[in-house]
């Protein structure tokens, strides 16, 4: 069983959020969005010990919509998370039985509801928390279904393994962390464990006996045995080694080598990356052992792992992405990390973010509903054309979902299968309106171009505030420098500039742009190649009145060459090219010129941003659809 | 396995061996009295949980009462110790009414729905939805509250508002029925309480309306297990061929048809034939009586012979008691006033310890009365076994409706309730509909209105109800602490009756008697909903004197056995009833007379005194024919 909804309410810098969740999600977000108050919820709903010795909710786990107001008497921080069954029947019917009192019937599919409050108790000057279980409805299931025993029971169906942001080797590498958990398990076979000790005791009176004075310390200890009034002779001997397998099992430890030329080193002896690393492999396995040990079918593990890159270089904190998804349960990230981003697929990620004081969550759905209806026309479209992944019928509400955007003729394709319908008109209204609200699901394709192209930029562009897509390099170049001589440097202002054309096609921003709530905008050229992208965002379901304002062209039919030249910087730029050693440059005809400038674009960009960044007036002289654009955002602020 | 359960599989006889170990499919056990049915229901049980200890699925155990129900989940327990969460015990009602909670949002039902089991409480209810629905200019009158019987009647045929009107013959009584019906049921759930008819209806619904639910409780339950299979009544049976559906077959009935007795309740062969017809069950039948002595199965199984319906090939009982030969005897007294007291006469020789252990049946409530004031004359401690549905002191009344209101507080009958009855105890005198308008407008909640008033009266009874009235204002977590000091000072607010016991003495012995096996039902202490949806589903008698002679209705005392019972009454036109002698009675009505009787003496483990007298109410009465018929001469 997955967590399938969570809706959190009045808890920290969270008003109120309902956040679909998938069996992987990843929630990035920059400091202080909100994304430990979403993992600490869970934990909190899903953790018993919450509430219990000194723990529990305070004054400053409710939300406060500004300065003032008594967080006794604002409403109640309250969690609700939902398991949702995924498919009818998928559930194992021995777990189903086993908590038949708290679970209902949503849409023919199990249901169990969980809501943690904390109301303020005034006699007792605390909060209360109370877990309830609930109707489909969320009201509270009453009779046996509200029995304290209900939770523990639950609670072992979907044992919650956190790991925090703060790990320390120290800690965690010790009996009483999760290195302890790990050696409390291990079996040592009873001949075994005989013949070590026998063999230690040798190695013992060995070491003992190898130096007289020893054997003379103890025999002088051993005096104290008869000071002491004790029955029968006393005595006194030296142990170096370990008398029992427990504790010889206590004293192990880790020592990891980087490499094979490198020598052996306990594990606080390494850096902290390694050490953070460590931790989490130690994680995994204390994890899966636990897990191995659990009897009850159809339990699933939830993995709470707040940051899982700290302390790591790039290549890690990529690489670790592969070792968390293959961790068998529910997993819930958060990260800071680009790097760690770069391999997350887009639907799992959860884009966290403060606005006026409260936490938002968007994030690509996995599907899009509509209110048409499936029918035997759309069936047979479906069978017949290769679209099986794009339509498919919702079960719950027997009505066409899309797992993708869908172009034009696709379009027509579905709309011809409503043809004979009365109500023609609407359902073709409902087709299109379905194709604009779809227009932001990436599709598989889109992905995997993402992977291979978009490496580069996908993991920081998720951290931005704000979206400049642009064609190429050179407006990137440029748009950074024209920021830099106003003043308004973009980095610093969470504004990223996208070059489509280095990573993927030119319509997918836009899409993840308004698919995780990022404002956004584009320059392009004005040659024949902005027909072809204008054309691409339309296909993918925008509409014109979606681009207007948005979508930016150079005058006339200029791309950036073409107009850098119109606006007079054709004697600039042909010095710049001249000193990269061409003399040429400077003399040959115009036509020839800004063709050699399109061939070598990285050059004279990188030349004139240069240039650009320290001369305020010189940037001011910068093709208006750049400098407009960035003394529009300035403005806005 | 445990010791226990192995213990009790060894001691069972073949036949009840072969039905505890019955596995998959459906079995029709037919189980005579004194045949240890409940043994064997129990040892099944226990046995299917106790072969799957790595399995979490649970065994449906439907009873007849909340006390058998209470019974069985006893010895399971014993048999089987802490495997208490994978067996549901309850009646039909308890097991609808936990369906319903967790799954009636489905039809609008609210999972903290209050339950009405007074008539006069339903009547009430339709009177505010008419009075309501008049408001609103709807075409009904107050007079449309006489279709409430009517109303339950349809709703016991599982009949809803929208099929009522065609059951009529005149189309626009039905149409109206309809109408007062649909409000009748609208008042229902905005007051957020259910019927008792109203349980098994909705439950059908539900089974009907989502599917899923009836296979969640298929896959939950994969045994179920129905005790007193003939008293289930057609809408019970069509509420289990619903949860059924086509293909699931284990259902384990255990059914004597010759112990139907609930004939006007809706009981009747035609359950038991319709199971065999539609589950296609197997037949296995308990004959080995291990209770009554010889002679009195020997009369048994003679008069039962000349029933029709039975199911065919129906065994007679077999007697395991050695035969110690006669013990039945048969008085004869000039009339009804003198048979009662020939048998308290006879009653009082008898040790003093014996008393606990000897009944007095008769067909009627009625013809119980002169017995029990001759006993009492003659300083017998005897009682009548009643079912009480409802609490009978003002002072208890008050003390549940004050949790239930704190507990759902839209439910103005309730409040209604706690205000009349605490103006009768304490010296009130609320008018309920005026405190309900003050509460409305001052913003606040009933109970808080009613306890602030209680608090500013002049009368010392009435001040500390308004005290605690108001501690459980102030937190609903004060219950247990509010009604444990509650309790004490309501006894000391009632006066003690002619038997020197008073009312309020009698519902705290019932109260704590439901709270006791409400807490055992769930194992741990019910917090305040649990408390008070078990106790409105569980009689509220007190629980009897085990010294006291104990004088019943045959109906009442179905499932017990006493060491003598006298059986009075053995005159045609008492038992076999008059009604069943009527000229257009139907045979079915005499053969249940019969099987009253057949009830009656098989209670008996030692002795069985029958007797009769020649006149009743001042009308000469044949000796009955049930004493010929169980190879009896009429002659002391």
């Amino acid at each position: 069983m997955q967590i399938s909804k969570v809706r959190i309410q009045n808890f920290r810098s969270i008003h109120d959020l309902i956040i679909d969740f998938a069996e992987s999600n990843v929630f990035i977000g920059t400091n202080g969005a909100g994304k430990s108050a979403i993992v600490d919820a869970i934990r909190i709903g899903l953790t018993r010990r919450w509430g219990q010795r000194g723990t529990g909710f305070t004054e400053l786990d409710v939300h406060r919509p500004d300065e003032g107001g008594d967080p006794k008497t604002l409403p109640p921080v309250t969690i609700e998370i939902h398991f949702r069954e995924p498919s009818a029947g998928a559930w194992d019917a021995d777990m189903v039985a086993d908590l038949d009192e708290i679970m209902t019937l949503d849409g023919g599919k199990n249901l169990i509801s969980l809501r943690v409050t904390a109301p303020w108790n005034g006699d007792k000057e605390s909060y209360d928390t109370i877990w309830q279980f609930l109707t489909p409805t969320g009201e509270p299931l009453t009779g046996k279904a509200q029995r304290a025993t209900n939770l523990t029971g639950f609670f072992k169906y979907v044992p919650v393994f956190w790991l925090g942001a703060l790990r320390d080797a120290a800690d965690e590498f010790t009996p009483s962390g999760h290195w302890g958990r790990l050696l409390k398990n291990v079996k040592i076979p009873k001949e075994l464990e005989a013949e070590v000790l026998k063999t230690l005791a040798e190695i013992d009176a060995k070491v003992i006996g190898a130096d007289k004075r020893l054997s003379d310390i103890a025999a002088l200890i051993g005096e104290a045995t008869k000071v002491a009034i004790g029955e029968g002779l006393g005595g006194a001997r030296l142990n170096m080694l370990p008398l029992a397998i427990e504790e010889m099992l206590k004293r192990s430890g880790v020592l990891m080598r980087h490499e094979d030329l490198r020598p052996w080193l306990p594990l606080d002896h390494q850096g902290q990356g390694l050490q953070s690393l460590a931790v989490i492999f130690l994680f995994q396995a204390a994890v899966l052992q636990q897990l191995a040990e659990v009897e009850e079918p159809g339990t699933e593990a939830v993995f709470v792992i707040e940051e899982p890159e700290v302390h790591l270089h790039p290549q890690a904190a990529r690489a670790l992405w592969e070792r968390m998804a293959a961790l068998a349960g529910q997993r819930i990230m958060t990260t800071h990390s680009p790097y760690f981003v770069q391999h997350v697929p887009l639907r799992d990620l959860k884009l966290v973010r403060l606005r006026g004081g409260r936490s938002h969550v968007s994030c690509i759905p996995q599907h899009i509903h509509s209110l048409l209806p499936w029918n035997d026309n759309v069936q047979k479209f479906v069978d017949g054309a290769k679209v099986q992944k794009i339509f498919s019928r919702d079960p719950d509400t027997g009505c066409v979902t899309t797992s993708e955007w869908f172009g034009e003729k696709l379009e027509d394709n579905l709309v011809s299968c409503f043809k004979d319908d009365a109500d023609f008109e609407a359902k073709k209204g409902l087709i299109a309106e379905l194709r604009h609200r779809s227009r932001y699901l990436p599709s598989a394709e889109e992905e995997r171009e993402l992977g291979f192209h978009g490496r580069r930029v996908r993991g920081e562009i998720f951290f931005a505030r704000r979206w400049i897509i642009v064609e190429g390099v050179c407006e990137y170049l440029l748009l950074q420098a024209i920021g830099r001589a106003a003043g308004w440097p973009l980095d610093n202002h969470g504004v990223t500039v996208i070059d489509f054309q280095q990573s993927g096609s030119a319509a997918v921003y836009p899409a993840l742009a308004d698919a995780f709530n990022i404002p956004w905008d584009m320059i392009l050229d004005a040659d024949k190649a902005h027909i072809n992208c204008r054309k691409q965002i339309l296909d993918r379901g925008y509409r014109e009145q979606d681009l207007k304002d948005r979508v930016v062209l150079h005058p006339k039919d200029y791309d950036l060459e073409a107009c850098l030249v119109a606006d007079g910087h054709e004697k600039l730029l042909r010095e710049i090219m001249a000193e990269k050693g061409d003399k040429s440059n400077l003399n040959c005809p115009l036509e020839e010129f800004i063709s050699r400038l399109r061939n070598r674009k990285t050059d004279y960009a990188s030349s004139l941003a240069i240039k650009v960044a320290g001369d305020p007036e010189l940037a001011k002289t910068m093709p208006k659809a750049l400098v407009e654009l960035i003394e529009r955002l300035k403005k806005e602020g | 396995m445990t010791a226990e359960l192995s213990e009790a599989m060894a001691r069972l006889s073949t036949s009840q061996q072969i039905a505890a170990s019955f596995q998959e499919g459906a079995a029709l056990v037919l189980a005579g009295p004194g045949v240890g049915k409940t043994t064997v229901l129990t040892t099944r049980a226990a046995r299917l949980i106790a072969e799957s200890p790595k399995r979490r699925f649970r065994i449906l155990a439907l009873t007849f009462t909340t006390k058998a129900g209470d019974e069985m989940r006893a010895r399971i327990e014993h048999l089987i110790p802490d495997t208490a969460d994978r067996i549901t015990v309850g009646t039909f009602h308890s097991f609808c009414a936990q369906m319903l909670r967790q799954h009636g949002s489905h039809l609008g039902i609210k999972a903290d729905f209050g339950v009405y089991d007074q008539e006069t409480d339903l009547e009430d209810l339709l009177k505010d939805g008419l009075r309501a629905a008049i408001a609103r200019g709807q075409t009904v009158s107050m007079g449309d509250v006489r279709w409430l019987k009517a109303i339950g009647q349809l709703r016991a045929n599982l009949v809803g508002p929208a099929k009522t009107a065609e059951r009529f013959r005149d189309e626009d009584v039905g149409r109206q029925v309809a109408h007062v019906y649909k409000i009748y049921e609208d008042t229902l759930r905005d007051r957020n309480v259910m019927d008792f008819n109203g349980m098994i209806l909705d439950t059908c619904r539900l089974a009907h309306q989502v599917p899923e639910v009836a296979a969640r409780i298929r896959q939950t339950y994969p045994y179920w297990l129905i005790d007193e299979f003939q008293d289930t009544t057609p809408a019970q049976y069509r509420l289990i061929k619903f949860l059924a559906g086509p293909d699931f077959k284990n259902v384990f009935a255990v059914a004597d048809d010759d112990q139907i007795i609930y004939q006007w309740a809706g009981a009747s062969y035609g359950q038991i034939a319709k199971f065999r017809q539609e589950f296609q069950p197997q037949l296995i039948q308990l004959v080995e009586n291990r209770r009554c002595p010889p002679d009195i199965v020997r009369a048994a199984n003679s008069l039962v012979a000349h029933n029709k319906d039975r199911t065919p090939g129906k065994e007679a009982l077999v007697a395991l008691r050695p035969d110690e030969g006669s013990c039945i005897s048969l008085r004869i007294f000039e009339a009804d006033v003198v048979e009662a007291e020939g048998v308290a006469r006879e009653i009082v020789q008898l040790e003093e310890n014996q008393w606990g252990k000897t009944a007095v049946l008769a067909r009627t409530r009625m013809g119980l009365v002169p017995v029990l004031s001759a006993l009492k004359s003659l300083k017998v401690k005897a009682v009548i076994t009643t079912r009480r549905d409802g609490f009978i002191s003002s002072q208890f009344v008050w003390l549940y409706s004050l949790l239930d209101q704190a507990q759902r507080p839209s439910d103005i009958r309730m409040a209604t309730l706690m205000a009349n009855a605490a103006n009768r105890f304490a010296k009130l005198e609320f008018d309920p509909g005026f405190i309900a308008a003050e509460a409305e407008a001052g913003g606040k909640s009933f109970i808080e209105q009613w306890a602030l008033a209680a608090l500013e009266s002049d009368d010392a009874v009435g001040n500390k109800l308004g005290e605690l009235a108001m501690r459980l204002v102030r937190s609903r977590d004060t219950w247990k602490a509010v009604l444990n000091e509650a309790i004490p000072f309501l006894l000391g607010t009632a006066p003690k009756s002619d038997a020197g016991i008073s009312d309020a003495a009698e519902d705290d012995a019932a109260w704590r008697e439901a709270a006791k096996a409400i807490k055992k039902e769930k194992g741990g202490q019910p917090d305040l909903s649990e408390l008070l949806q078990g106790i409105a589903l569980r009689p509220k008698e007190p629980p009897f004197d085990p010294d006291a002679v104990r004088l019943s209705t045959i109906h009442a005392a179905k499932g017990l056995e006493f060491e003598r019972v006298y059986v009075i009454g053995m005159a045609e036109g008492v038992l076999p009833s008059w009604q069943s002698l009527k000229s257009d009675a139907k045979p079915a009505d005499l053969e249940e007379e019969r099987r009253n009787c057949f009830v009656a003496i098989t209670r008996t483990k030692r002795s069985l005194i029958l007797s009769r007298a020649k006149t009743y109410q001042g009308r000469v009465r044949e000796p009955s024919r049930f004493i010929k018929e169980m190879g009896l001469t009429d002659a002391p």
